[in-house]
């Protein structure tokens, strides 16, 4: 089959396969017409197998292919072990599939810009949107020698240099001038391990930068000033572009991924991108004056996609993980903000201690109930960070009316096994609520599966089955949670609610300060809930005090009224603190 | 089929380890050679500084002119002190090679020069024959010998004799325990607490140490020790589990190779314990990548069995609910005197 055929049969596909192969595992996820509606039939997963003795992450793939295949009863290889596209009807092969990659490989970036406080700052940035690390930063104002330029990159090994520097129709000797000693760096690099270069600065000097390069045997990628003015700011396609080569330097270093992408048409998605689509499409379905959110924590990296209208933000953190970088929390947090999440007492040394274990072993589960509320707990300060850092710099097309409040979303999406496995959906609500602390009536959303990232990147593929799929089953809500802005006593009034069901069942109640109150309102069931809010209180209905009636989606965890106040405030008591972690999960799983 | 994690824990095997250059430079053994750990088999320079003359005006010259008065071919090796380019005019002017090195570049008027960084030489770190050489990078070495893989290394290396410092795989080595008849022995513990162990074992002087588990907070310590220490099972009060320390307690008296590098998962290296035997039988390499199956010889890597040694007996089909609640893939296993437990998979380690 030819690329072209390729192409053409997975434009109209109506079976397709996912496949996500993540740092420690690989999932695969079959899409099919069930009944008319596009459906996630069956998902499967194994270990990953990109590290030794495998070497191949085909090996991986095939292994939770053959676990799907016993799952849905269906034949994906043919007699030559060759995987069957487009599917030849009763159960046989696939039409289409789709790969993403979030597994973490180090790959190595280096920063090199003209001013530290101006494009230097936007290319940092940037590299918050990829699974990248830096390790190096060079500028034209860090006032070091231009060989003192040089030993930091070749010493640095980076495996790809991301350049911005100039406004448009603004500086072009003195990016010339840099590239020359970036051009040097390169030259004296071993002719087998020379970076890419990746070119984001004053257009009008990138043939030029090209030319230069080109003699040091380096490819050289450009894309649009990310620095334009020194006014705006344009990273969107620099993401794009810096993802694509950081998933290009992967396909190089990882043994068997053309294999895979011999059935993809040779595409493949970094998932960050795929989450980055998703969250977007959720953004511009959302009401006016409210975005979207979606966070995976993973065993490579946390990613945070935020969205608001036509924005998309990604945060691509590899350094805050639930793997080898696990320790790094510390650095970011201190052990006692992540301890104040915890029904027991738990000392600076065991929590270090957990943290480099976990290092160890990214692979392993929480096996007690005591090591489930310390993952959680590091969850929450790994969500609290990322959001920390990112926030900030997020391009909100709207004001809200709550200072040191994030702006209010429509929905939250958790996806991975930090939120799916998990004894109730209690635990994951709880968890989102904990960490993100969403103001106002926000939908919880569980990608209980993991797939969407991959489910992203089928959108080129089949946008109406990624449409079907987000409304079904496989994107579970996991509530609406109505979280009322403001602060007060333990025990003060919060709001008086009456919930009217479809079948004109009534239940009445009040939420007094400091607590967490769920109404059962099942998965898939709509209704009508009326909100008297106390005057030091605010849900986004028009002001303080303003209640309204609106309506309501069920979920796995109920119709969650979370009147703990924003932000969260904590006993100063540890032994109280402690009491109310307990009470806190108790109310949410009642 | 379900992978996980593996450990070798092997009495007799062929093990070849590549030993690799960090940079090209020179490999100084012979196909077939045989080596002991603490041959050099191959050298290096690292981090070379660079170094960008200006030679126009250094000579005071147009740059057109001053490439004229270049010295030096293009990689030519050059000593510290040589001249580069000159001499011109009355005042003989010349610009003058910072430090040993080589040409990298010259032309209009400017020349690049990179130092010869600092030696690197590469240890054989086993005693064992050389069977295979890639030219200026690496050499594969082969020996028969117990084996046992570590989960966390200081980055050292050294060889020793094996010398058993507690009655037991729980028992913990301590600054009161140490005496004289440690002094060049590589020291096997159970677990370690104290930070100033380190130094103090380095100081006595020992050649290495291999423990179960230490606090995570004695990993600055461990780093500046300058003996190679290696954990078998990770942090915190967790004892070495009995199936490496019986390994280690019937080899007493023998010379060990403690490689305590890092983990590199994409590489396949961890820290290492070899210790040469005479290849009786029919040694072979150590199986990679085996599977889970009844039977097999696992360790729990996690609480509340952590670091216990035993038997698969079943493997439940599908998701099985564990204590907290969490369904996940299980298997049943013999823990010894524990009996009968459920562990998630992903919990295990094999020991192979």
């Amino acid at each position: 089959m030819t690329d072209r055929d390729i192409g053409r049969s997975q434009a109209d596909a109506d079976s397709l396969l996912l496949i996500n192969v993540g740092t420690t595992h690989t999932r695969v996820s079959l899409i099919d017409i069930v009944e008319r509606q596009y459906r996630m039939v069956a998902t499967a997963e194994n270990a990953t197998t990109a590290d030794a003795p495998y070497l191949d992450v085909g090996e991986g793939v095939r292994f939770s292919l053959d676990k799907l295949a016993e799952l849905v009863g269906c034949e994906f290889f043919d007699d030559t072990g060759q995987l069957i596209v487009p599917s030849r009807g009763s159960g046989t092969g696939v039409d289409a599939v789709v790969l993403t990659l979030s597994l973490q490989a180090d790959v190595r970036v280096a920063l090199v810009g003209l001013l530290p406080d101006i494009s230097l700052r936007s290319v940092r940035k940037l590299t918050e949107s990829a699974p990248v690390r830096v390790v190096a930063e060079v500028s034209l104002g860090d006032r070091r020698s231009d060989e003192a330029r040089m030993d930091a990159l070749c010493q640095a090994k980076p495996d790809l240099i991301l350049v911005s520097g100039g406004s448009e129709g603004g500086a072009s000797d003195a990016v010339l001038r840099l590239m020359e000693v970036i051009g040097l760096s390169i030259y004296m690099m071993p002719s087998d391990s020379k970076p890419q270069v990746l070119f984001m600065g004053n257009s009008s000097v990138a043939a030029k930068v090209q030319d230069l390069l080109k003699a040091c045997k380096c490819t050289v990628t450009t894309a649009r000033n990310i620095r334009p003015s020194l006014e705006t700011e344009d990273l969107d396609p620099g993401r794009v572009a810096l993802n694509d080569m950081t998933a290009q330097i992967l396909r190089a270093r990882l043994g068997g991924i053309e294999g895979l992408l011999a059935w993809t048409g040779g595409v493949l998605t970094p998932s960050p991108l795929g989450m980055g689509t998703i969250i977007e499409l959720m953004a511009r379905g959302a009401p006016p004056k409210k975005g979207a959110l979606g966070v995976s924590v993973g065993s490579g990296s946390t990613t945070l996609a935020a969205g608001f209208g036509n924005t998309l933000e990604l945060s691509v953190r590899p350094d805050l993980n639930l793997g080898r970088n696990a320790p790094h929390l510390l650095e970011l947090t201190s052990w006692r903000d992540v301890a104040r999440w915890l029904p027991m007492e738990f000392s600076e040394e065991a929590l270090r201690d957990y943290l480099h274990n976990k290092a160890l072993y990214p692979q392993t589960i929480p096996a007690t109930a005591e090591d489930l509320r310390i993952e959680m707990a590091i969850i929450r300060e790994v969500i609290r960070a990322t959001v920390r850092a990112a926030s900030p710099s997020w391009r909100v097309p709207f004001t809200w009316p709550w200072a040191g409040v994030l702006p209010p979303v429509a929905s939250v999406t958790g996806t991975g096994s930090a939120f799916s496995n998990v004894p109730r959906p209690g635990y994951a609500a709880l968890m989102l609520l904990d960490s993100i602390q969403p103001p106002g009536v926000t939908s919880l959303i569980l990608d209980a599966q993991n797939m969407i990232c991959a489910l992203g990147a089928a959108g080129r593929v089949n946008p109406l089955a990624v449409v079907q799929v987000l409304e079904s089953p496989a994107f579970p809500r996991l509530g609406t949670a109505l979280c009322p802005v403001g602060k007060s006593h333990t025990g003060d009034p919060v709001l008086r609610y009456r919930l009217q069901y479809a079948d004109g069942r009534q239940i009445r109640g009040d939420v007094r300060f400091g607590m967490i109150e769920v109404v059962p309102l099942p998965l898939g069931q709509k209704a009508q809930i009326t909100v008297q809010l106390h005057r030091h209180f605010d849900l986004g209905l028009g002001g303080y005090g303003q209640g309204g009636t609106f309506p309501v989606e069920g979920g796995l965890a109920g119709l969650i009224i979370d009147a703990r106040g924003r932000p969260l405030v904590f006993e100063s008591d540890p032994a109280k603190n402690r009491k109310l972690q307990d009470d806190w999960l108790a109310q949410i799983t009642a | 089929m379900n992978l996980p994690h593996q450990t070798h824990v092997s009495l007799l095997v062929v093990i070849r380890r590549a030993r690799v250059l960090p940079a090209r430079g020179s490999i100084i053994v012979r196909m077939n050679q045989k080596v002991s750990p603490s041959d050099v088999i191959g050298r290096t320079t690292l981090a070379p500084a660079h170094y960008l003359f200006d030679i126009a005006h250094g000579l005071g010259l147009p740059p057109a002119r001053a490439d004229r008065f270049l010295r030096r071919e293009l990689d030519e090796k050059v000593t510290g002190g040589d001249i580069l380019a000159g001499p011109v005019g009355w005042m003989r002017r010349v610009v003058r090679a910072p430090e040993e090195g080589r040409v990298v570049l010259q032309g209009d008027g400017r020349l690049l020069y990179e130092g010869l960084g600092e030696g690197f030489e590469l240890k054989a770190s086993l005693p064992g024959t050389v069977i295979g050489e890639e030219p200026d990078i690496s050499a594969t070495i082969e020996t028969a010998g117990a084996l046992v893989q570590g989960i966390w290394g200081n980055g050292r290396q050294e060889f020793g004799v094996l010398r058993m410092t507690t009655q037991n795989s729980a028992g913990v080595l301590g600054t009161a325990d140490l005496n004289i008849e440690m002094r060049g022995a590589v020291a096997v513990a159970g677990r370690v607490e104290e930070p100033g162990i380190f130094h103090n074992l380095a100081a006595l002087p020992v050649r290495g140490l291999i423990c179960g588990s230490m606090p995570s907070a004695c990993i600055p310590a461990a780093q500046a020790a300058e003996i190679p220490v290696i954990l078998t099972e990770g942090f915190g009060k967790i004892p070495m589990n009995s199936a490496i320390f019986e390994l280690f307690a019937t080899n007493v008296g023998r010379e060990a190779s403690l490689n305590a590098q890092q983990t590199d998962h994409w590489k396949g290296l961890r820290p290492e314990v070899i210790i040469p035997l005479p290849a009786v039988g029919s040694a072979d390499v150590p199986a990679e990548a085996v599977q889970l199956v009844v039977g097999r010889r696992v360790r729990v890597l996690r609480a509340p069995y952590a670091g216990r040694e035993g038997s698969v007996v079943s493997l439940p089909e599908g998701l099985v609910p564990i204590a907290n609640g969490i369904r996940v893939p299980c298997a049943d296993v013999e823990l010894g005197e524990t009996g009968l437990v459920r562990v998630p998979i992903a919990n295990l380690d094999i020991l192979e």
